[in-house]
């Protein structure tokens, strides 16, 4: 298996004289990691029921673009709200970087390029890049990741600062068979407070390609810090997206990934909670048409007494798409006083569509309040009556009822604006699901 | 109804200590220690098996061999299972006794210790009594045999009526179906094969009774019970050996065959020693309009690894598992339920209960499956986890495969303790914290107990009192 990705390990583009020997040590050192760890087999309790990926080895690392389409891109980078700073990638190469307030940035906060941060501040890199494994099956993608990887978002918020308007990046892919490897660290320090908002996007929507991100998110002390993002490359690309949120003494993190791209996608998350207070909210929103395969593994890993985490993780699945949900809640001996929610809601909208779901939990300690529920069914009918009999035609019902689907988790977002984005984003996609079924029917 | 309370008659006595004895080996029988093609003939000699049946435990040993243990997502206290060490058959003789009279003294006091003649007279329809490898008593209400009902042993039911059993043997759980159905097929002795005639209603329940007496052994019988068209029955059995200092294996396989609108109860109070591996595979194939249930409990053993299943196959077929498992210190209940649905329209219901206490660990794990060319199929599935200490440990790994038209499932877990409201709240009302406790984990379980036959309800109320003395304060 290690020749996949050989090719990119010998372009001269990776790595290389750009970045310091100590980063490109490490970055060897992962890649033999890669080589050397197994590819996860169908015995393997985290990928029960997935179809193995099928990595050929057709990819490349992603070049750089035309100045004409980097700027087009960045033209279509925009979201209509203000925001605290902004950073473009196209195909892992920063085409637009709008700085933060130069106040906030005398304040101390960082909001940068990493690969500016490997140039500059190498401690803080060492200290905080890569420092959360995720580990819940992909361990060989996150090495590859951590071979690959050489640019992505910093964000570090100082301590006390409260930053109100969102942070934003766009990752954008473009190239047939190109391959990207984004990273993003988001901090937030003791008592400090900030959002950020990623979006993943290819440049055409069949094209074929790899991505390979990782997003690190860690609150401080009584800190409290968003990070959301929304996943829509081409139809065509493999994805993988592992996420780890670390929460600590009375810190809160409310993280939410909306997924609508990608043949293939995986999708890891793990929140720790050390520190107690702490809170975590992981949410996420999929709508899945054609044969869409998605993924998803999830762990709530209670470490401290008095913690609170909630997940809700929704599916929308059309067409053949198959969705896999595996979550765990593990409390830790001596973790009292934790309160854990845990629920899957799966919708098919089509009857070749299929759901697994696992939801799971491993309790160590007995004052607990912990549940989880796991659902799967299709539209309820008598919903559909009801709006018929108010005038509603019965796709258009369908559509309304989708949409408070998802309501159910986008009104959890704080941040407006983006929840509308998310849900146009979400409705443009089930509306062109329906267009499509009507023309095969 | 008051005296009744205070003082719970011992009619099915599961209470673990008075199970807790065991009388010297008078064997005829040894097939040795270990497991080797050997033993296979040794068994098969002493049998008389067909040929068929050595041929069937011969490739049945080979996949046992080949198998690796389960591991990779079961505990690994498997490992701790010496199949070396382990003796795979012992016995006094292959005929069971029709009457109680006949059975040896020792054997007959063993049962009568446990209530079982008593019972038998009391509200059993039919008693087998399993000693060690073979069935010591085994007999059937003459009313009920008139009738077509057939409740014989495995050697027997092979032997004499191969036209309804062969049929269906290891067809429900074919031999390489796990590691230890592979194990429990080369060696199996022992157990019921029940045959109900179509349209026959068994009124009283038929009752097993498997006794584990020697040391280093393990009990590996075999059950497979037809219910035929629009006939209806309720087995019960019931599990006890004494403590010894080593481990002791018991690895049944149990088929259930329901035709068209057929209905089987399946019950177990499972009450092994604390140093029994119970490692049991359990699975039922409902036809159309056919009922299967399950009603579970598991009170013993050291390791239990048992997850009753329902191949809802027919039109409409019903399956069901009710599930209550007390994880004591030491313990691990590991036990769940398995629902393929493979018709139109098929249903199902998990409801399980478990307690942990002290550091034991109770676990939920199911499967749910229902694919892509099905239609209006349904599952319910509740888990309710209750954790007494704080060293104690439930865990639930539900896996739900869901697709196709009309279908639909849901699945609930949660985990908490008692709460402590509640136990202030009877302690104001003069109870001790003990008494509480006590009141507040029967009330948790007492909608599934009261499932169970009233015989085995009181018992098992009383049961769990016994269990949580000494566990608060």
């Amino acid at each position: 298996m290690s020749q996949n990705f050989q090719r990119i390990q010998d372009s001269p583009a990776c790595g290389g004289e750009s970045f310091p020997q100590w980063w490109n040590e490490k970055r060897e050192e992962r890649w033999k990691a890669y080589c050397s760890l197994p590819f996860p087999s169908r015995k393997d309790e985290a990928w029960r029921f997935a179809a193995l990926p099928k990595l050929d080895e057709k990819y490349v690392l992603a070049e750089e673009v035309s100045p004409a389409k980097a700027i087009s891109m960045t033209a279509c980078s925009v979201l209509p709200f203000p925001v605290a700073g902004r950073m473009v990638f196209v195909n892992g190469k920063l085409e637009r970087f709008d700085q933060s307030a130069q106040g906030l940035l005398d304040k101390g906060l960082i909001f940068k390029p990493l690969s500016a941060m490997i140039q500059e501040r190498p401690e803080w890199v060492k200290d905080n890049f890569m420092a959360t494994p995720v580990a819940l099956g992909s361990e060989k993608w996150e090495a590859l990741h951590g071979a690959f990887t050489g640019e992505g978002c910093v964000l570090d918020i100082p301590e006390g600062m409260e930053v109100v308007e969102p942070f934003l990046v766009f990752h954008w892919l473009s190239g047939e068979n190109a391959s990207v490897f984004p990273h993003t660290v988001a901090r937030a320090r003791a008592g400090s407070r900030g959002l950020l908002f990623e979006v993943f996007i290819s440049q055409s929507p069949h094209i074929s390609g790899f991505a390979c991100a990782q997003s690190e998110v860690v609150a401080d002390e009584g800190a409290s810090l968003t990070s959301l993002f929304c996943q829509n490359w081409s139809d065509s690309v493999q994805s993988f997206h592992m996420n780890s949120t670390l929460v600590k003494k009375d810190a809160s993190v409310q993280t939410l990934a909306a997924h609508l791209g990608s043949s293939y996608s995986r999708y890891e998350n793990r929140s720790r909670l050390t520190g107690s207070g702490a809170r975590s909210e992981m949410l996420a929103v999929s709508m899945l048409q054609g044969e869409q395969e998605f993924d998803q593994r999830t762990l709530q890993d209670h470490l401290s007494p008095n913690t609170w985490s909630d997940l809700l993780y929704k599916n929308a699945l059309n067409n053949t798409a198959h969705s896999i949900f595996q979550g765990l809640i593990r409390v830790e001996p001596r973790a009292y006083g934790t309160d854990a929610y845990q629920t899957n809601r799966n919708l098919l909208l089509s009857g070749d569509a299929k759901a697994d779901s696992m939801p799971g939990l491993e309790i160590l300690d007995d004052d607990v309040k912990c549940s989880h529920g796991a659902t799967t069914g299709e539209v309820d009918d008598e919903l559909l009556f009801y709006l018929q009999t108010r005038g509603l035609s019965r796709e258009a019902a369908k559509h309304l009822l989708v949409h408070g689907f998802f309501g159910e988790v986008l009104d959890r977002v704080k941040e407006k604006g983006i929840a509308d984005y998310l849900a146009a984003l979400l409705e443009s996609k089930f509306g062109r699901a329906k267009k499509k079924a009507c023309n095969c029917e | 109804m008051k005296s009744e309370q205070e003082k719970p008659k011992p009619e099915l006595d599961l209470d673990r200590e008075s199970g807790n004895f065991h009388y010297p080996e008078q064997h005829e029988f040894d097939a040795g220690t270990g497991l080797s093609e050997k033993t296979i003939d040794y068994i098969c000699d002493v049998k008389s098996d067909a040929d068929w049946i050595r041929g069937f435990r011969k490739k049945a040993l080979s996949i046992f061999q080949e198998k690796p243990l389960p591991t990779h997502w079961a505990t690994r206290d498997l490992e701790n299972v010496k199949f070396d060490s382990i003796r795979y058959y012992l016995s006094s003789g292959q005929t069971p006794k029709r009457n109680w009279e006949d059975v040896p003294d020792d054997i007959k006091r063993t049962f009568e210790r446990l209530g079982v003649p008593e019972n038998e007279r009391k509200f059993l329809a039919g008693v087998e009594a399993q000693f060690d490898s073979e069935a010591a008593y085994s007999n059937i209400r003459e009313s009920l045999s008139k009738e077509g009902v057939v409740f014989v042993g495995s050697t027997e039911g092979l032997n004499k009526h191969p036209e309804i059993f062969r049929k269906w043997f290891g067809k429900v759980i074919p031999s390489g179906d796990n590691k230890f159905s592979a194990l429990n097929s080369a060696v199996f002795s022992g157990g019921s094969f029940i045959y109900v005639p179509p349209g026959v209603k068994v009124k009283h329940p038929l009752q097993a009774y498997f006794r584990i007496n020697a040391e280093n052994f393990g009990q590996f019988e075999r059950t497979l019970i037809i219910a035929d068209e629009g006939s209806e029955l309720m087995y019960m059995e019931g599990c006890t050996a004494p403590k010894f200092e080593s481990a002791t294996l018991h690895s049944a396989v149990v088929e259930l065959v329901a035709m068209k609108g057929a209905k089987i109860q399946y019950v177990t109070v499972q009450n092994w020693s604390a140093n029994v591996f119970n490692l049991v595979t359990k699975r039922a194939l409902a036809h159309e309009e056919a009922e299967v249930k399950w009603i579970d409990c598991n009170i013993g053993s050291r390791l239990t690894m048992k997850y009753p299943g329902v191949v809802l196959k027919g039109r409409k077929a019903r399956g069901e598992v009710i599930s209550i498992a007390l994880a004591g210190d030491g313990q691990h209940q590991d036990t769940g339920a398995k629902m393929i649905h493979a018709a139109d329209e098929t249903s199902s219901n998990v409801v399980s209960k478990s307690i942990s206490i002290g550091k034991g660990r109770a676990s939920y794990r199911g499967i749910v499956s229902i694919p892509k060319h099905l239609k209006g199929c349904k599952n319910n599935t509740e888990c309710d986890a209750l954790l007494i200490n704080s060293d104690s440990r439930t865990d639930t790994y539900p896996a739900i495969q869901v697709s196709g038209n009309r279908n639909a499932t849901q699945h609930e877990a949660s985990v908490s303790k008692v709460s402590a409201e509640q136990i202030f709240y009877m302690q104001q009302r003069g109870l001790t914290e003990a008494q509480a406790m006590s009141l507040s984990v029967n009330g948790f379980v007492n909608d599934l107990v009261n499932q169970f036959p009233l015989e085995y309800s009181v018992e098992l109320k009383r049961l769990i009192d016994l269990e949580m003395e000494g566990s608060v304060g």
